[in-house]
């Protein structure tokens, strides 16, 4: 069962260690608190940790030690079956978007409101308003495989938001796009930030990053904070 | 372009259809259908013919009237059927033809003609009433009784021996039908295993905009148990028109008098039925649990 008590944070890692297998830890003792609505970046070099951080965050895996605490509940307690609910309060893009090939975008961004039983009636205006908003108003029945790489990302993005999530996690966003439509990117994402929705932003691009951000320095499995200006 | 028409839009089905990846599939349990409706059936009528035979030699007997030179044949007949109608367990008496009796003796005797005047003993086939017995000593003494020499065969020693074979062949097709369901099960649930692999994008995708575990293995278990029910449903008529194909075939000169003549009746239907609805249940139930087990594995691990 998940509680929804008023919380004073979204995310709270205490002393997090991570390792795969027998090996050596990639995140060690990482300790942060993430405020409702806040706007965070995790930076640092390739190999850092930053996925391995975002995965503990949405879920994907369990922490070798230390405690999680998300939306004010304990996840090392929660039952499998308890954790799709906590899932549809956080937004995920990922570095490969994870679209699926034979639905179209229209179908691929409404998906998150499929699953939770809505009907194709409900959501329809809302899916094309906000594909729109990120600049697919003209590619609404394209494929997956017939859209460029920022295409595919703006798609990903909307995606993410269309259940309006608590968090948004977005892993790389300007990995595969140019510079402008990377500065767009984050427009967006300050955008939805300005809206409510805590951003948790993982890239080595520090150009971008909006003034007033939270930024997390991984570096080696450590995390440090500090904020930009 | 248009958003999608508000009054008819649809969303495409989060399992794409036909794809050519799950021909292997369809085929393998169309397959598998097939055999075991074919298995099925075999089964069933070896039980009708064992049945068939059982009865037909459990209702019939024969007795033999060996020449007598105080008794002309005609006599002898008609005393030996006026003994047989006072048991009322007798349905029917008939006289085997004389050319019949000598056919009989053709295999000792050869092809050439035998002389008129050879005694042949004279043959009657006893037909009884179905579930009824007679006294074969008290019909014996009978017999004696009106001066007539007459062995009585009502078949017991191949009775025993049928028995025997048809215990014998009843086992081995049970034993048939119980391989091929064990392979029926076996196959499905790892094709089904393999079909979910396939999709594992969809799952991972689903997993990850929070949808429930019941929702992914009920979108799973539907589709395959449907995919289960077209390949079955395939196999099994397939195997029907074969057998009705080989029962024309077979019809033709064929009298029918050892083998029954194979024939697709309303009640293979029924049971050809089982084997799509079955095969549906088993790749539901399978694509359910393997669903499940790979997401409570993803859920948190």
């Amino acid at each position: 069962m998940i509680n929804t008590p008023p919380i004073s944070a979204h995310v709270e890692f205490d002393r997090v260690g991570l390792r795969y297998g027998r090996g050596a830890e990639i995140l060690s003792d990482v300790s942060f608190s993430l405020a409702p609505g806040s706007f965070n970046v995790i930076t640092g070099p390739s190999g850092a940790g930053k996925t391995s951080l975002l995965k503990l965050l949405y879920l994907h895996m369990r922490p070798s030690r230390g405690l999680i605490t998300l939306f004010g509940n304990d996840v090392s307690q929660l039952a499998g079956p308890a954790i799709p609910s906590l899932k549809r309060r956080m937004g995920v893009v990922l570095q490969d978007f994870s679209l699926i090939e034979h639905l179209s975008v229209f179908d691929n961004v409404a998906l998150p409101l499929r699953v939770m039983g809505k009907t194709p009636q409900s959501y329809q205006d809302d899916v094309t308003t906000l594909l729109k908003w990120v600049g697919l108003g003209t590619r609404i029945h394209a494929l997956p495989p017939t859209l460029s790489g920022g295409e595919k990302q703006r798609a990903a993005i909307a995606r993410a938001i269309i259940g309006k999530p608590d968090i948004l996690i977005a892993d790389e966003p300007t990995g595969n796009i140019d510079r402008a439509m990377g500065a767009r990117l984050f427009r967006l994402f300050t955008e939805l930030n300005r809206l409510g929705t805590t951003i948790i932003i993982a890239t080595h691009d520090t150009a971008l990053i909006p003034e007033g951000a939270q930024i997390f320095n991984l570096s080696a499995g450590m995390l440090t904070m500090e904020l930009s200006s | 372009m248009n958003a999608p028409q508000k009054d008819r839009y649809q969303p495409k089905p989060l399992l794409p259809k036909d794809k050519a990846g799950d021909r292997p599939l369809f085929m393998v349990m169309a397959i598998l259908a097939f055999l075991a409706t074919l298995t099925l059936l075999a089964v069933k009528t070896s039980y009708q013919m064992s049945a068939r035979w059982g009865t037909d030699l459990e209702n019939t007997m024969t007795v033999q009237i060996k020449p007598d030179v105080n008794m002309d044949t005609e006599q002898s007949v008609e005393i030996a059927h006026s003994i047989l109608q006072k048991f009322s367990s007798v349905e029917r008496i008939e006289k085997i033809p004389e050319a019949n009796s000598r056919a009989l003796l053709e295999p000792w005797l050869g092809t050439a003609d035998l002389p008129a005047d050879l005694p042949l003993p004279i043959l009657l086939d006893i037909t009884l009433k179905p579930g009824e017995a007679i006294d074969k000593q008290k019909l014996g003494a009978a017999f004696t009784q009106a001066g007539l020499r007459a062995d009585i065969d009502d078949h017991g020693r191949w009775r025993k021996e049928l028995r025997r074979s048809t215990r014998t062949a009843r086992t081995l097709a049970l034993l048939a039908l119980f391989l091929v369901v064990v392979a029926v099960i076996s196959a499905v649930i790892f094709a089904v295993r393999a079909g979910v692999v396939r999709q594992k994008r969809v799952i991972d995708v689903l997993h990850q905009v929070g949808a429930d575990m019941n929702y992914t293995a009920r979108l799973f278990s539907l589709r395959f148990a449907l995919s289960g029910l077209k390949a079955g449903a395939v196999g099994a008529f397939g195997a029907l028109l074969v057998l009705w194909v080989l029962t024309m075939v077979s019809s033709i000169g064929s009298s029918g008098l050892l083998l029954p003549l194979l024939g697709v009746t309303l009640s293979d239907l029924y049971f050809a039925l089982a084997i799509p609805v079955l095969i549906a249940l088993l790749s539901g139930i399978s694509a359910r649990r393997t669903i499940r087990a790979t997401l409570l594995k993803k859920l948190y691990p």
